[in-house]
């Protein structure tokens, strides 16, 4: 009895104690700022300089949700069947997505995205390395998007494999400073401008280089990020790969598209940047690589990519060379920090030259290729903060008036290698151009900026309002386009023009909280006489757009 | 359009952009905190910089070392003359109030300008609690110290909770309050607290590059820039080279705390007895803060003008953040009429009302708004500069 009371009386103490204990934590919470004096010699003065103990750590394991939705109502219509439930290409394409708009035609879909980033940086290896894996699991909802196996994720029994692996990388930090160095190893996005992706916001991205107009996407390889004296990059990637002489020759050997890119980037003044850039890119595939694993080969001899893309299609066979880029860049106050007016643009030259392997069946023995790109954008805030904007962007490239000949006098995008492998990002159209936040739907007039080879010249004016400030935008935007040379007839009866069209768009967008948005998109494209004859193109097209965009993080 | 010409039409756009360029200070050297040029901004006359320690702070809140105060003393016209005592706000020093000090020793009053421990040429202690309790609390220190009479606060944000702190709690101690563009009025929900203490790191701010700076100081306090304000951005540019400017970085990650970490000034505004105005500029881009809430400053100084009893509130049309700086004729002559109505007991402040539930403010709260990064952007995860641009192309 008396040891049953006992005991009792110890639970009962220690409860009590673990009540004070708690009880005076939490007395003792808004004092927490401050440290307990240390008596004795030295000790304060030291506290006093070397204390942080409130300074926001670097956790070791971050996770970074994207998440968008998009409700679409439109009358251009593609087929999804080839890219299981994807579409893409400019509208009035006979193949590939085949997207048409015609009267009485309309569709509505509603896709889903969720990408999530995964960065680990184990304190163990004291910030020298951070891992990242990005995935991403899309939907078009009611139907497979991107998938295997034979329930379709989308609709009824959902239960897909659909995780698409986007990235696999590894950064080293040698100095164990980002900024100073960073080497970038395997399965990483790859965009034309300096910036290292796993660190430089998506708005950065679009806006400055060459804007994702010849390179967007993802590969596997390695790259340089240098932040001595200006920005440097340096990137060794193969973009793809075939056995491309084992049928011919019994080779067996895997040949390679490799890409090289050189950019540099210096600060002439603060938020004022010139850039210069100088591209490789030699191709041993002769066609036998795919753009898309089994369906669509890449390169200047595939016969489908350009459907996809909105590339030019070349009539050579089993072609192997080599492609270069030298351009030029700027953008100057893009964020308006320094003043109300900012600017960016580019020029960019690609030279080149491919060589078939087979010429006794190739219409083409050789293609040289020589073209010319140019943006500017002007951008002005007109008003309180930077989303009270003007701007007005013009986009140039030469084109070809015959795609059929040996000389290709075009832009050469990386969309002759992926599909797509460029995404001209920040035009603010959304029919003329693709509307850029999307999942697999992807289409519009000019989806590639050689404009299938015809070249373009591009005008695009916008006003944006913060009604309410950082929270409610009103963006109208219109944007006009020509091809440079006359595009090949639709049907050997009509002649086509050059005069692609003419957007009008609004948009309206809500910011719930910071990079949580819901949007209302809507346009309007007045057809040119590009679409003369076309059988396919028969309306203006139209498209109405809500789209939920939230980067958790 | 040929190659050349294409060249030719960037190389003319670049060059036109180029005449809106900004200088940069990054070559220049380091700046000590201690060598900052606290000087008249005509005549360039060095203004008379003391130094106070706080035994009685440091006691009240456990501090080992003493802390020392830095502040400018201007003397009045004579020796009643009423004391104007300044604070600044978050990230910045007494010369924010460049435009006022001399004004207002030319008015006739005599004028304290302090330096907050943790900022300008006072001591950066990293055990001081930097609440606005705590700031205040050296506030009253100094007051009583000098043996100011009953003096009139003017505090610009987090200076003005750190004002509106001192008049809840010590209303005996002054005469009237000068709130520029307060801090304090805006309602965190403690998730958006959290946020605050995973999103600010000393590492961050001391990484700021140039280019942020000028965004953050700049773009998100002025509307009205010009180029005798171009010091604010050399000195912080340069203050980020030298051996203290941790210790800053960290006082201003622990100030984002402190402003807040709890809503005393918010609950209490209905106890402010003395008279008191409220200037802000109506484009205001820190209140409420962009990222968390959005919206427009007027609804915010409103709540806070119809809780403090007696409260006057002046907008200035056009004018931004720091409001003293970016429009300073209409800001003084707005100080100065107050001040002098106060000074001269014309301002009659009715009882306090009894106590209300504070409603959330009908457009959206914000919380105490500063400049609470360098970037206009802020790190989503402690440690980056930019969220990593998930894939957001079409792909199949």
């Amino acid at each position: 009895m008396a040891r049953w009371w006992l005991s009792e009386a110890r639970r009962a103490a220690r409860r009590s104690a673990g009540a004070l204990a708690l009880a005076l934590a939490g007395v003792s919470l808004p004092a927490a700022a401050q440290s307990t004096p240390v008596p004795g010699l030295y000790y304060g003065e030291w506290n006093d300089e070397a204390n942080r103990d409130e300074d926001a750590k670097p956790s070791q394991f971050s996770l970074i949700n994207y998440f968008f939705t998009r409700v679409s109502v439109q009358n251009q219509v593609g087929d999804p069947a080839g890219l299981r439930g994807v579409s893409l290409g400019p509208i009035g394409m006979p193949a590939g997505s085949a997207v048409r708009a015609e009267p009485g035609l309309s569709a509505y879909f509603i896709e889903q995205r969720w990408i999530p980033v995964m960065e680990y940086s184990p304190h163990f290896v004291d910030g020298l390395a951070s891992f990242r894996a990005q995935f991403e699991i899309d939907y078009m909802w009611g139907r497979s998007a991107n998938a295997l196996q034979q329930n379709e994720g989308g609709g009824f029994n959902a239960d897909q494999v659909n995780i698409q692996t986007k990235n696999v990388n590894v950064a080293l930090y040698p100095t164990r400073k980002p900024r100073e160095l960073t080497l970038l190893v395997g399965t990483q996005p790859v965009y034309d401008n300096v910036y290292d992706p796993t660190r430089t916001p998506l708005s950065d991205i679009t806006r400055t280089g060459y804007k994702m107009s010849f390179l967007g996407s993802d590969a596997t390889g390695i790259s340089l990020f240098s932040g001595y004296k200006g920005l440097a990059k340096l990137s060794l990637m193969p973009l793809g790969t075939a056995q491309a002489d084992k049928g011919t020759r019994n080779d067996p050997r895997l040949k390679y598209i490799w890409l090289i890119t050189g950019d540099y980037v210096y600060p002439v003044r603060p938020n004022t940047n010139v850039g210069l850039s100088l591209w490789f890119l030699n191709d041993q595939t002769k066609g036998d690589a795919y753009a898309f694993e089994g369906l669509v080969k890449s390169g200047p001899s595939s016969t489908g990519l350009n459907t996809f893309t909105g590339t030019a299609r070349f009539d050579i066979a089993r072609p192997t060379g080599n492609v270069f880029w030298a351009g030029a860049n700027f953008n100057h106050n893009i964020d308006f920090r320094t003043g109300r007016f900012g600017a960016s643009g580019f020029v960019m030259y690609n030279g080149g030259k491919y060589v078939s392997d087979d010429p006794e069946r190739s219409a083409l023995a050789e293609l040289n290729i020589s073209g010319v790109s140019a943006n500017l954008e002007l951008m002005y805030q007109w008003g309180r903060g930077p989303a009270d904007m003007l701007t007005l962007e013009g986009m140039y490239t030469t084109g070809d008036d015959d795609l059929s000949d040996s000389r290709y006098t075009g832009a050469f995008t990386l969309n002759q290698y992926g599909l797509p492998g460029a995404v001209w990002f920040n035009h603010k159209m959304l029919i003329l151009f693709p509307f850029t936040s999307t999942v697999n739907n992807y289409t519009g007039a000019v989806t590639d900026i050689s404009n299938q080879g015809y070249g373009m010249r591009a005008a695009i004016a916008t006003a944006a309002w913060d009604m309410v400030p950082n929270k409610l935008n009103l963006k109208l935007g219109v944007g006009t386009a020509t091809s440079d040379a006359a595009p090949v007839r639709w049907t050997p009866e009509v002649e086509r023009g050059r005069y692609i069209g003419t957007e009008v768009n609004a948009e309206l967008r809500y910011h719930i909280r910071y990079l949580m948005t819901a949007g209302l998109h809507a346009g309007y494209l007045f057809r040119g006489s590009f679409y003369d004859g076309s059988p396919t193109i028969r309306t203006n097209p139209f498209s109405v757009f809500t789209t939920f965009t939230w980067y958790a993080f | 359009m040929s190659t050349s010409r294409a060249f030719t039409a960037l190389l003319l756009a670049a060059g036109l952009s180029s005449a809106g360029c900004v200088r940069s200070y990054a070559h220049q050297p380091a700046l000590s905190f201690q060598d900052l040029d606290y000087t008249s901004e005509g005549s360039k006359q060095p203004w008379p910089v003391k130094r106070i320690p706080l035994p009685r702070t440091a006691n009240q809140y456990g501090m080992a070392v003493v802390p020392q105060m830095a502040y400018v003393d201007l003397p009045g016209s004579g020796p009643d003359a009423k004391a104007v005592v300044f604070i600044h706000g978050l990230g910045s020093y007494l010369k924010f109030w460049r435009a006022q000090l001399d004004a207002f020793q030319q008015q006739g009053y005599r004028v304290i300008a302090v330096d907050l421990p943790g900022y300008g040429k006072s001591d950066k202690p990293g055990t001081f609690p930097y609440t606005m309790e705590a700031m205040a609390d050296a506030v009253l220190e100094l007051v009583d110290g000098l043996g100011l009479d009953k003096p009139v606060l003017a505090g610009h944000s987090m200076g003005g909770q750190t004002s509106l702190s001192f008049a809840i709690r010590y209303p005996e101690s002054l005469s009237g309050l000068v709130l520029a563009s307060p801090a304090g009025f805006e309602k965190f929900s403690w998730r958006e607290k959290e946020w605050f203490a995973r999103a600010m790191s000393s590492e961050f701010i001391k990484s700021a590059p140039e280019a942020s700076i000028w965004g953050s100081v700049r773009q998100a306090n002025f509307m009205h820039w010009r180029p005798e304000l171009e010091w604010l951005i050399e000195e912080r540019v340069r203050l980020a080279k030298s051996p203290e400017f941790d210790a800053y970085a960290y006082a201003n990650v622990r100030t984002v705390r402190g402003l807040s970490h709890n809503d005393f000034v918010r609950d209490n505004l209905h106890r402010v007895t003395v008279p008191t105005v409220i200037i802000y500029g109506t484009d205001d881009r820190l209140i409420p803060s962009p990222f968390l809430h959005g919206g427009e400053a007027r609804g915010i100084m409103e709540y806070g003008a119809s809780h403090i009893p007696g409260a006057k509130l002046v907008a200035l049309e056009g004018c931004g953040h720091t409001v003293q700086l970016d429009c300073t004729e209409r800001f003084n002559e707005a100080a100065f009429a107050f001040v002098r109505d106060a000074a001269a007991g014309r301002i009659e402040v009715p009882s306090a009302p009894a106590k209300e539930e504070a409603p959330r403010p009908e457009s959206p709260p914000g919380p105490a708004s500063e400049p609470l990064t360098p970037e206009s952007l802020p790190p989503p995860t402690p440690g980056q500069e930019g969220e990593p641009t998930p894939g957001v192309l079409p792909q199949p």
